[in-house]
């Protein structure tokens, strides 16, 4: 990686190291493909037209995670802003598990989209960011402009909640 | 659900590979590389201002700028800010220690984050206690309780045992998962944490609400804040208000420094210093602890 984003080149670069990362947190938090790929079209857009300093990779990619969760958040918030979440989110749904249903191994994970599903997505972010891409509580404080311990806050209740699905339990 | 696994572990691995089986169309990345520099020179429209709102540092993230080098002089000058404003502390400390930082005192702060209920607390104290500004520590909500994340070192002595007196407080090992701090050791019966000298440890405060607050109890099992929320900061409060919590350093099994506590707090919702994600203000809690002579 470069200092910073030059044309094209570097602009090809980002997306060949990240954009499966940022494909995948936007579809952990959307859990819709098309809008997956719409909040992906909208992230690299802005990073195309920024001409934001990145000091190394991490740089970038932090910037590209913190882009796309803000996106997701907003693009959530726009869909309840106009009264369509109820009709919309069940679209979603019902496009979500056909896609689900397209994968390699779909039925093997099926019980991993009825888990996530019932996290928050403030916990989901936490959730792929930690054990997805790896990243540290610290690291995740940065790129999620919260605390290192709200995240671990969050960390101990995705926890707390994905266990008590698993075991069958209210969640 | 189709398929239930006990371990939480086999449910991370698989999550991750889930993850991994979910790609765009083949072709999706190149025709991006493609398109995307055109949608870009053809964008003529403007992201809504709401879409700004999710934090500051996002409104920088989509503000069009002309690409930049760092130059090593904005870093000496950086540096030389730096140099002048650790001048200015070191001068300045007394007056700092002055405010509120004496000792047998410790002063915490706290907020609730997106009127979730959670909270952060810094705590100082010399020999006892806490020590460290990253020491932050959060509340949120559980079943039928409160409970805080806090980390503590103490600094005398070989354990420090700190000992919440009220039958509506106990104290908990935080979740064992995070192996990078050392689980500090509880004592059911006495309702003690003890926790070795010198080392960062984490643990958990819980704080009991009150059953019979059906709103209340209401709002904690829906697990996401919605509810009445002030209503739940303020009986964690009351239940957190004039309850002592004593700090005691042994060596060799014995006590060499004892203090007692009277935990006080109060809290208001006017701190815009204190914006999160919603970017609503949020309660700003001050959770003080007095020495008891």
């Amino acid at each position: 990686m470069r200092d910073s984003l030059h044309g094209k080149e570097d602009f090809a670069y980002a997306i060949d190291s990240y954009g499966s990362s940022v494909y995948r947190l936007a579809y952990s938090l959307l859990r819709s493909r098309q809008n997956a790929e719409d909040i992906y079209q909208e992230v690299f857009t802005n990073l195309y037209t920024s001409s934001k300093e990145f000091e190394n990779d991490y740089h970038l990619k932090s910037w590209l995670m913190k882009s796309t969760s803000n996106r997701c958040k907003n693009f959530k918030r726009d869909l309840a802003r106009r009264q369509e979440t109820a009709s919309d989110m069940q679209d979603d749904a019902i496009n979500a598990e056909a896609i689900v249903a397209t994968h390699q191994n779909a039925e093997q994970y099926e019980y991993v989209w009825d888990v996530v599903d019932q996290l928050s997505e403030n916990l989901r972010s936490v959730i792929y960011l930690h054990y997805v891409e790896g990243y540290s509580t610290e690291q995740i404080a940065e790129i999620t402009d919260i605390s290192a311990a709200t995240v671990r806050t969050r960390l101990f209740r995705a926890r707390s909640k994905i266990k008590v699905v698993l075991e069958g339990g209210e969640s | 659900m189709s398929k239930k696994r006990t371990s939480t572990r086999d449910f991370y691995e698989d999550y991750r590979r889930a993850l991994m089986e979910i790609k765009p169309d083949p072709d999706f990345f190149d025709r991006m590389i493609e398109e995307i520099p055109k949608l870009a020179e053809n964008r003529t429209w403007e992201e809504p201002e709401e879409w700004n709102e999710s934090s500051e540092q996002f409104q920088s993230d989509i503000e069009p700028a002309k690409y930049k080098v760092i130059k090593p002089k904005k870093w000496l000058a950086v540096a030389a800010c730096f140099v002048v404003l650790v001048g200015l502390g070191v001068a300045l400390f007394p007056h700092i220690e002055n405010f509120g930082l004496k000792n047998d005192l410790v002063i915490t702060e706290a907020y609730a984050e997106n009127n979730k209920q959670l909270m952060a607390f810094n705590l100082y104290h010399e020999g006892l206690g806490y020590d460290n500004e990253d020491y932050t520590s959060n509340i949120l909500w559980g079943e039928k309780y409160f409970s805080f994340n806090f980390l503590c070192q103490g600094t005398e002595g070989d354990y420090v045992v700190y000992r919440f007196e009220s039958p509506d407080i106990s104290v908990v090992p935080e979740d064992p998962e995070f192996k990078s701090f050392i689980i500090p050791e509880r004592d059911d019966r006495t309702n003690e944490l003890k926790l070795p000298v010198n080392e960062p440890v984490r643990g958990m405060l819980l704080v009991k609400i009150d059953p019979k607050n059906e709103a209340l109890v209401r709002s904690l099992e829906s697990g996401y804040g919605e509810g009445d929320e002030a209503s739940i900061t303020n009986d964690a409060l009351k239940t957190i208000n004039g309850t002592n919590l004593t700090i005691s350093c042994y060596e060799n099994g014995e006590v060499i420094k004892e203090n007692t506590f009277i935990m006080t707090c109060d809290y208001n919702y006017t701190d815009q210093d204190v914006i999160h994600e919603v970017g609503t203000p949020e309660p700003t809690v001050l959770v003080s602890l007095e020495r008891v002579e």
